[in-house]
């Protein structure tokens, strides 16, 4: 077992081969040596730990996603995976083939959404960030930048003579 | 948490799975999305746009397909290539949406791996159009760049110099202008871009033939030290090619042709695998290397068509392997001393051509040089033309010699090479268009200062064609041409020089078929022997004086050709003059002769009238 704990100094136990799905984590206990001694601090992994129920984030589901707890529960869901193969372009991957199991894991608000993307990112999960990715950009394929914008929240920061600027630099994008 | 406050890396990650070339319209969303999808690799994006296509048959078409980018992709640009495309190629359909297909991958070995399911699956023929991608660069994982006979066109990007990894460039046959195993071959790409080609330093194989380079070959082409193959002829190549490509030891295959180029260093010492160079069509000026003496594997060796002056060095003609020398059409002079040419290994040369002029048989197999002496050799064809021939000239000898020797177009302004009289089984010698001023030789392995004569050269007894023509010849033929001429001479053409006395006595040359001494300055009378097996015979502008002799015509059964225009003859025209049906040419004008030509050159039914001098037989 490896003792991980999250910027909040909660503390969580999971089997080694769940947390070395975790990159940073692998090379971690690998510098580290023994994993039982010490728990492993990932300060960066904020909130992670809240508690079940304690979510500050609506949830479709219903079922708060604790960042780290999730990202825990995506690595067990995920645990019996065969090794990614290393990065080959044999088969083009695109942002439709997700699993359903991680449609559903990731079937939260977008703030938890973000979290998770943040925490896979920072824990160095590979699989788990691509998924995170494509989930993002299936919100935003086919959108207009108007509907992105509005879908996100994003302010549109340009000034009217900027944005002009880059319409006509897109003119052979903007229709199709 | 907010979608913006997501790291750039992981914003960027998002964009990369959408489709790439419809990442660019979400820079508009705000300032951050714009940061993200102005820079690598959104920059770098490279695709495909197919454009048009030729149908070949109702089902298959010959596609025309163009690299775009961000920055390139827009509809001017696109349609722009079509307009071009549709000036040279009819039937060309061209396409309205420009849809793109992206490069995923950059751990391709080539450039077109990279678009795999779009091409592995085609068999029609596809051409690349427009200009190479600037962002090139970017596909570092590149192995081999093979462009060759695609129609690309415009700068070759400087970002090929970032593809280290390259060890087959090819842009052959593009127009493009400036990279490495690079083939741009036969591409319209243009632009100075030698330097930055220079840092791919794996290059094994550059072609970049028939580009529109316009530049020096910079001195960093010394780094590409693995360079096997370098093809950059009808690259339009300027200066001096730098004496860093001594460094290029692996260099099997050198094409320079058809460059621009003037300098030359005398740096192929090192090059011991070189097979072959082709300097061919390009301003070099100075002396031919004497370094190229130890590329011991040289095979090839083409240099014609430059400025080269001086001698060469007579190990390039020992060159054990050399096989095809071309040195024609340059300024060099040939001052050789018999023995200055070992006599070492066998040569089987198959073409040398010293000079201009077409060589009859350079296809033929294992002819041999004829520079250096005794080696078993069986020439078949020299042409040691267009050169400068001066003092002694170039001297060979040749156990089993040549069958063809042309020297024509040289500025032979010494006296003919002795080494000429060894060729004894030479069938043809043309020194035509030389300006041959001294005597021919007198004998193997001499020659002497001859004061008039043309000088025996009857031991080439197999000789059947001389010709001397437009030279500066002077001197007497000899009364018996059997002392200078073998006697089975078929064909003398001496046409154009200036040598002058009376004509030769013609029963000694039985077999003479073709006689041209016209435009010389001999004098005196016909002689009046019969040459019955003469077929040409031009004796025009000359100082001939004297009576036509019937004798001399009756005999002649089957002349084609007969000019005797511009002389000083005088008298009756003969009633010998037979209008046979060989007959094609018959000129005695320019005289000062009496009548007309016999009834029998009357062409139709004219009346009685004069017939003029020069009769033509119009078929």
């Amino acid at each position: 077992m490896v003792r991980i704990t999250s910027s909040d100094s909660q503390e969580f136990s999971v089997s080694q081969d769940i947390a070395c799905q975790s990159q940073l984590i692998k090379n971690m206990i690998e510098d580290v040596g023994d994993a039982d001694e010490q728990p492993i601090p990932l300060p960066n992994v904020a909130g992670a730990i809240l508690q079940k129920g304690g979510s500050c984030f609506p949830s479709i589901s219903n079922a708060p996603k604790l960042t780290l707890f999730a990202v825990i529960e995506y690595a067990t869901m995920h645990k019996d995976d065969p090794p990614s193969a290393p990065e080959t372009d044999a088969k083009p991957s695109t942002s439709e083939d997700i699993e359903d199991r991680d449609k559903q894991f990731l079937n939260v608000d977008q703030g938890t959404l973000f979290e998770i993307i943040l925490a896979a990112n920072y824990l160095d999960m590979k699989s788990l960030l691509d998924v995170g990715c494509k989930t993002v950009a299936n919100m935003i394929k086919g959108k207009t930048v108007e509907e992105v914008r509005a879908l996100f929240n994003i302010v549109n920061d340009f000034t009217p003579e900027e944005e002009e600027q880059i319409r006509k630099e897109n003119e052979w994008c903007e229709d199709r | 948490m907010h979608l913006l406050d997501l790291p750039i890396e992981v914003l960027q990650l998002i964009f990369l799975q959408l489709d790439l070339f419809k990442t660019a319209k979400y820079r508009r969303v705000c300032r951050s999305f714009n940061n993200v999808l102005t820079v690598h690799p959104f920059s770098n994006l490279i695709g495909l746009v197919h454009i048009g296509h030729i149908p070949i048959t109702a089902r298959a078409f010959s596609d025309f397909f163009c690299f775009v980018t961000p920055a390139s992709f827009g509809k001017d640009f696109l349609t722009g290539i079509q307009t071009e495309l549709l000036k040279h190629h009819d039937g060309l359909e061209t396409r309205n949406d420009f849809a793109v297909i992206p490069l995923k991958s950059s751990n391709a070995a080539s450039l077109l791996e990279c678009f795999p399911s779009e091409f592995s699956r085609r068999s029609e023929p596809l051409h690349l159009v427009g200009p190479l991608p600037t962002t090139i660069g970017c596909l570092k994982q590149l192995t081999a760049l093979e462009l060759e006979g695609h129609k690309l066109s415009g700068p070759i990007p400087r970002s090929l110099g970032d593809l280290t990894r390259l060890t087959n460039l090819n842009l052959k046959g593009n127009r493009v202008t400036g990279p490495s195993n690079l083939n741009l071959k036969g591409n319209r790409v243009t632009g100075p871009i030698l330097a930055e080609l220079c840092n791919l330093v794996n290059l094994r194989n550059l072609n970049l033939a028939r580009t529109d380079l316009d530049e020096a070959i910079p001195d960093s082409i010394g780094n590409l030290v693995n360079l096997e193959v370098l093809d950059m002829s009808y690259a339009r190549l300027t200066g001096s090619i730098p004496a860093s490509i001594g460094n290029l030891v692996n260099l099997v295959e050198l094409n320079l042709r058809c460059n621009w180029l003037t300098g030359l260093p005398d740096a192929f010492g090192a090059m011991t695998k070189l097979q072959m160079l082709s300097l061919e069509g390009n301003g070099f000026t100075g002396s031919i290397p004497a370094s190229l003496g130890r590329c011991m594997q040289l095979t090839t060796f083409l240099a014609r068509r430059n400025s080269f002056t001086g001698s060469v060095h007579e190990s390039i003609f020992r060159l054990p392997l050399l096989r095809h020398l071309r040195l024609d059409m340059n300024s060099l002079t040939w001052e050789s001393s018999p023995t200055s040419y070992v006599r070492a290994q066998p040569i089987r040369m198959e073409t040398i051509q010293l000079a201009s002029g077409v060589n009859p048989d350079s296809d033929r197999e294992s002819g041999t040089t004829i520079c250096s002496s005794s080696a078993p050799r069986d020439l078949q064809s020299a042409n040691i033309a267009s050169n400068q021939l001066n003092g002694e000239s170039f001297d060979g000898t040749t156990d089993r010699p040549a069958l063809f020797l042309d020297l024509s177009h040289n500025v032979l302004s010494g006296v003919i090479p002795h080494f000429i009289t060894t060729l004894t089984n030479l069938q043809e010698l043309t020194l035509s268009e030389s300006k041959l001023k001294g005597p021919l030789p007198t004998e193997i392995g001499s020659h002497n200062q001859l004061s008039g004569e043309i000088p025996p050269i009857f031991m080439l007894s197999n000789l059947s064609t001389l010709r001397l023509n437009n030279n500066n010849l002077v001197g007497r033929l000899h009364q018996n041409l059997n002392i200078i001429f073998p006697r089975g001479l078929r064909s003398l053409e001496l046409s154009h020089n200036q040598l002058s006395g009376p004509l030769p006595k013609f029963d000694a040359c039985e077999h003479i078929e073709t006689l041209h001494l016209d435009h010389n300055r001999f004098s005196g009378h016909l002689p009046t022997q019969d040459l019955k097996n003469l077929e040409s015979l031009n004796l025009s502008h000359n100082q001939l004086s004297g009576p036509l002799p019937a004798s001399m015509f009756g005999g002649m059964k089957r002349i084609a050709m007969l000019d005797l225009s511009s002389n000083q003859f005088s008298g009756l025209v003969p009633e010998s003059l037979e209008c046979h049906w060989e007959l094609n040419l018959l000129d005695l004008s320019g005289n000062h002769l009496e009548g007309n030509l016999p009834d029998c050159f009357r062409t139709g039914s004219g009346k009685k009238s004069m017939i003029p001098l020069r009769w033509e037989r119009r078929w």
